[in-house]
């Protein structure tokens, strides 16, 4: 959801931490709750990047699937269990992971001397 | 060469809660976040809660278009300020903040901020609200819990409206607590009627005590 907002935020991320070197690839970690679409974002990137330093870049996208943990018996469960533990049976639980949405780590070219 | 950065990439947006929630709390306000479909009953609970709270409120407004809303509101004689995002589909913290400096928030115990109509997108956003209610409606259905776990997950109370239709509409109201209750075990569930004012009395004992 909102894939240009987002896609903005990390080119001004990602150019404030370059501090005007050139990015060579921008590293991401979504988690599969964080309602992002993968290709939305590549899409976006390559508009709202040009004439930055992050021109260019390669974008990754690490996944983190969804883990959710039961409150009764604490099993840990993703998404294709629709909520039902597998360990009690007890609906629902906790999100543990899957609602990240952060900048992990950038690569810049290295100031020539 | 590697630079780890580690940063939430919304993160602009929820510092700038940071700071509206740290105004709000300086200045005494408890500030709530009412979502919902659009239609279902916002802008009426609003107007329910503002007769029966017998305490100085403000209201941030939030549509894509029009005044409507800020104009039943003030009517209340309530200091209001409208949102119009001219298409922005959820209101945003930067929003907020630029409400907060138009609005008369002196004598004020509360702020209600009454977002743009949509299931979806405002559970994103942080604003700055000290707690974030959801409207959800009889007509809707009973299913919208399973629909829309994230909007149901994150907020710390879920208003029924509209339960004086519920002889007329095919809504089975076990299915749908068991439905909220799955994404948030401890979220209280109230029953009303805005336009009967059924129920009301018990979403009102509950907001004074969040104030104390």
């Amino acid at each position: 959801m909102h894939e240009l907002t987002i896609t903005q935020n990390i080119v001004d991320i990602a150019t404030i931490e370059a501090k005007d070197r050139r990015i060579t690839a921008i590293n991401l970690v979504v988690g599969e709750l964080a309602s992002v679409v993968e290709q939305s974002i590549r899409f976006c990137f390559t508009a709202v990047s040009e004439g930055t330093a992050a021109e260019g870049a390669v974008l990754s996208l690490v996944k983190v699937p969804a883990l959710i943990q039961c409150r009764r018996c604490s099993c840990r469960f993703g998404m294709e269990k629709e909520g039902v533990c597998p360990g009690c049976g007890a609906i629902g639980g906790e999100v543990v992971q899957g609602r990240e949405l952060y900048v992990e780590s950038i690569e810049v070219e290295e100031d020539r001397e | 060469m590697k630079i780890e950065v580690v940063k939430n990439i919304l993160s602009a947006n929820e510092q700038m809660a940071a700071e509206n929630r740290n105004l709000l709390e300086k200045l005494g306000i408890t500030a709530i976040n009412f979502m919902a479909s659009p239609g279902a009953g916002k802008t009426s609970l609003l107007l329910r809660t503002i007769e029966a709270i017998g305490a100085p409120v403000a209201v941030i407004e939030g549509d894509i278009a029009s005044t409507f809303d800020a104009e039943k509101v003030g009517e209340t004689r309530v200091p209001v300020v409208q949102i119009n995002t001219g298409g922005e589909c959820h209101l945003d913290a930067s929003m907020i903040r630029n409400a907060l400096e138009k609005l008369d928030l002196k004598n004020a115990t509360y702020l209600f901020i009454e977002n743009v109509g949509n299931l979806v997108c405002p559970a994103e956003f942080q604003l700055g609200e000290q707690v974030r209610v959801l409207v959800a409606s009889v007509p809707e259905g009973d299913d919208k819990p399973f629909k829309y776990p994230g909007m149901f997950g994150a907020v710390q109370a879920v208003v029924l409206n509209k339960i004086d239709v519920l002889p007329y509409i095919d809504f089975n109201l076990a299915r749908f607590t068991e439905g909220v209750l799955a994404v948030n075990p401890d979220v209280p569930i109230f029953q009303v009627s805005c336009r009967t004012k059924e129920g009301v009395g018990e979403w009102i004992d509950w907001l004074k005590k969040l104030e104390s």
